[in-house]
Order: C-alpha cells, then sequence, then structure tokens
C-alpha cells in the first residue's frame, strides 16, 4: 500500500512537526522533507519568532496554537490535522534538524516489514552514536523506568521520530501536554495491545539542536512528571 | 482597640465575600467563618476551652493546627481545579487552531503541488 521514498511518495503519510521557536532552522528541515513527501503539518505552539511563516514558506500546513501549550499537545493537534486530512500513516519528526529526512523511510520499511501498528526511532539499536554522555545517562535512568512501568522492550524513549498507523494515531490522546508524552506513547502502546517495532536512527547532535535539545534540568523535569503519572494512575 | 480593629476586618471581609454572587452553601460556609472569627475576637478564651476539651495544649495551637489542614484542603482544591482549567484551555485552543487551519485551506485556492510532486515523481 505505501510506496517506497525515492519512488512514488505515499500520499497517505504524514509528517508532523511540533514547533516551538525554531524559525532558524525549520525552513530547511521542511525542505528536505518535502523533497520526498508532500504531506508535511507543522504546529506552531505559540512561537514567538517567525516559525510559522517559515513553515508556511516552506510549503509544510500549518496549525497555530495560540499560546504554548507543550510538545505533547502540539503534538496531538498535528496528529488530529493529519488524520481529519486522510492520513493514513502518521510520521512524528523533530523541528531542530536532529533527524535526517531519510529516516523516515527506515521506519516506514520496518513498519512494512513487521506490520506493526507503531514503529519507535532508537539511537541505541546500533554502536556507538556520538551522545553526550551525561545526557545518555539521565535517558536511561529514564528509560529504566519507564520499562518498569509499562513493560515494553523499548530502547530509546524520547526519541521524537515515530511512525504510526492511523488506527494507532487515533490513540494519541495526552493527558500531559508537556515533555511526559514521550512516557504515554509508550503506555497507550501497551494499553490498547499496538504492536510496535524498533528501527534504528542516528541523530545529528548540531550545536544548534544541542543547545536547544533538552538540558539535564529539563531531563529531570521529566523524570518527576513520569513520577507524578506513575502515582496519579 | 485592638478588638474593634478585629472585629472590623471581619466583619468588612464577611461583607466582600457576601456581595460576590455565592451559592446558598458557598454563603453559609463564608458567614459562619466570619461569625466564628468574631466570637473568637470577642471571647478570646473560647480557644483555650475547646482546647481543653480536645486535649489540646492551647488554643493558639489548635487554632493552628486547624489553619494548617484548611491550607492545605484549600492548595490542593485549587491545584485540581487548576489542573482542570489547564486541560480545558488546551482543548479549546487546539480547537481553535484546527478551525482556523481549516479556514485558510478553504480560502487558499486547491493547491495542486501535493499532487504535482506526486505527478512528477512517477
Amino acid at each position: 500500500m505505501s510506496s517506497e521514498l525515492r519512488g512514488v511518495p505515499d500520499p497517505g503519510l504524514w509528517v508532523v512537526i511540533p514547533a516551538f521557536n525554531e524559525a532558524r532552522v525549520l525552513g530547511d528541515v521542511i525542505a528536505s522533507l518535502r523533497a520526498y513527501l508532500p504531506r508535511v503539518v507543522v504546529v506552531d505552539d505559540g512561537s514567538a519568532d517567525r516559525t510559522g511563516a517559515c513553515a508556511h514558506a516552506a510549503g509544510a500546513c500549518v496549525v497555530t496554537h495560540r499560546v504554548n501549550l507543550g510538545q505533547g499537545a502540539a503534538l496531538e493537534t498535528g496528529i488530529a490535522y493529519a488524520l481529519s486530512r486522510g492520513a493514513r500513516t502518521v510520521c512524528t519528526f523533530d523541528a531542530d534538524g536532529q533527524h535526517p529526512a531519510d529516516a523516515i523511510e527506515v521506519l516506514a520499511c520496518k513498519q512494512r516489514e513487521t506490520g506493526s501498528d507503531i514503529v519507535f526511532g532508537s539511537r541505541f539499536l546500533e554502536a556507538a552514536p556520538s551522545l553526550p554522555r551525561t545526557r545518555r545517562l539521565v535517558l536511561q535512568l529514564a528509560l529504566w523506568f519507564t520499562k518498569r512501568q509499562t513493560g515494553l522492550a523499548v530502547t530509546d524513549t524520547h526519541n521524537g521520530l515515530r511512525l504510526m498507523r492511523a488506527d494507532a494515531a487515533r490513540y494519541m490522546h495526552f493527558e500531559h501536554a508537556g515533555m511526559a508524552h514521550a512516557s504515554e506513547i509508550l503506555a497507550l502502546t501497551k494499553k490498547h495491545g499496538l504492536r510496535y517495532a524498533e528501527a534504528p536512527t542516528s541523530i545529528a547532535y548540531t550545536e544548534y539542536s544541542l543547545r536547544k535539545g533538552q538540558s539535564t534540568f529539563d531531563a529531570v523535569k521529566i523524570l518527576f512528571e513520569l513520577f507524578y503519572a506513575a502515582w496519579t494512575r | 482597640m485592638i478588638v474593634s480593629l478585629l472585629l472590623a476586618l471581619i466583619i468588612g471581609l464577611g461583607l466582600y465575600i457576601a456581595s460576590h454572587r455565592l451559592s446558598g452553601f458557598q454563603l453559609l460556609a463564608a458567614l459562619s467563618l466570619c461569625a466564628c472569627g468574631v466570637a473568637l475576637v470577642i471571647f478570646p478564651n473560647l480557644t483555650s476551652y475547646v482546647a481543653w476539651r480536645l486535649g489540646v495544649g492551647r488554643g493558639t495551637d489548635l487554632l493552628l493546627y486547624f489553619a494548617v489542614v484548611g491550607g492545605m484542603f484549600a492548595a490542593a482544591h485549587l491545584y485540581f481545579r487548576l489542573r482542570r482549567q489547564e486541560t480545558i484551555i488546551a482543548q479549546l485552543v487546539r480547537e481553535l487552531a484546527l478551525l482556523r487551519a481549516d479556514a485558510a485551506r478553504d480560502r487558499e485556492p486547491i493547491s495542486a503541488p501535493d499532487d504535482a510532486v506526486i505527478a512528477q515523481k512517477r
């Protein structure tokens, strides 16, 4: 049903990009995606800069949150939009250029191979990525905790690159609008018995994305949100 | 002197709260609290008496315990209400965003680029 990326683009595949103040790189990210895939929706999560305008100029559909709600809420909005436009497959993608555009094809291949409902990108499937040590340690702590909570064998819990069938996407409603949505996705996968798989992705830690990416403080915040989510379950 | 000041403050607070639109229960609760406040100001030994009956050391200690517990209830109540409000706000922002996106799409001419890109690749 879906086609090779370098052949005929799959019209049922939508890329959802939550974005907050990413005007600097978003245009390039979208341009590289649009070379393969026409269906890109950017959710401008109350940005103060020209994120929305840049996305629109680069040819993406833009949905704008009037105020900042958080990445989870932005993802949910983007998925709702894609589904309303008839998406059969939804791919979540980071706005800051960490993911290469052809990573989508890797995930799509995996999905076709395994017939999974959702495919998670993982930095830890292949050897020695260029992940800074402190961040790797904190992410692995979050990973251990999530594994205990959700029981899913997932090696990379906080990877923004995921591919899911529309049926699976319909389940993605998040209570926690902030960063803990990553764990909620896993919990929802478990809850609804979705078939999942992982595919390797590399992440380009450009200086920009390192500065913008999760600081250690953010990582501690994630842990706190995970505890809170587990506690209120 | 301090008695008149405290009484004035408590009665003033009571009037201020009652001047808003309140449900019967809320009005009753607010006025009861004010009545207690007035009573405690006029009869300062009241707290000591109640404390003695309850087995607590001093009247002021008793008042403190009630204040702390009441404060925690108030904080928890407000926290959960705020969270509920945030959820509602998120839903509204999302609905508005999607409505505007659809409206913008309807205003724009039917854009062929998507289909053109696909056709090109064939």
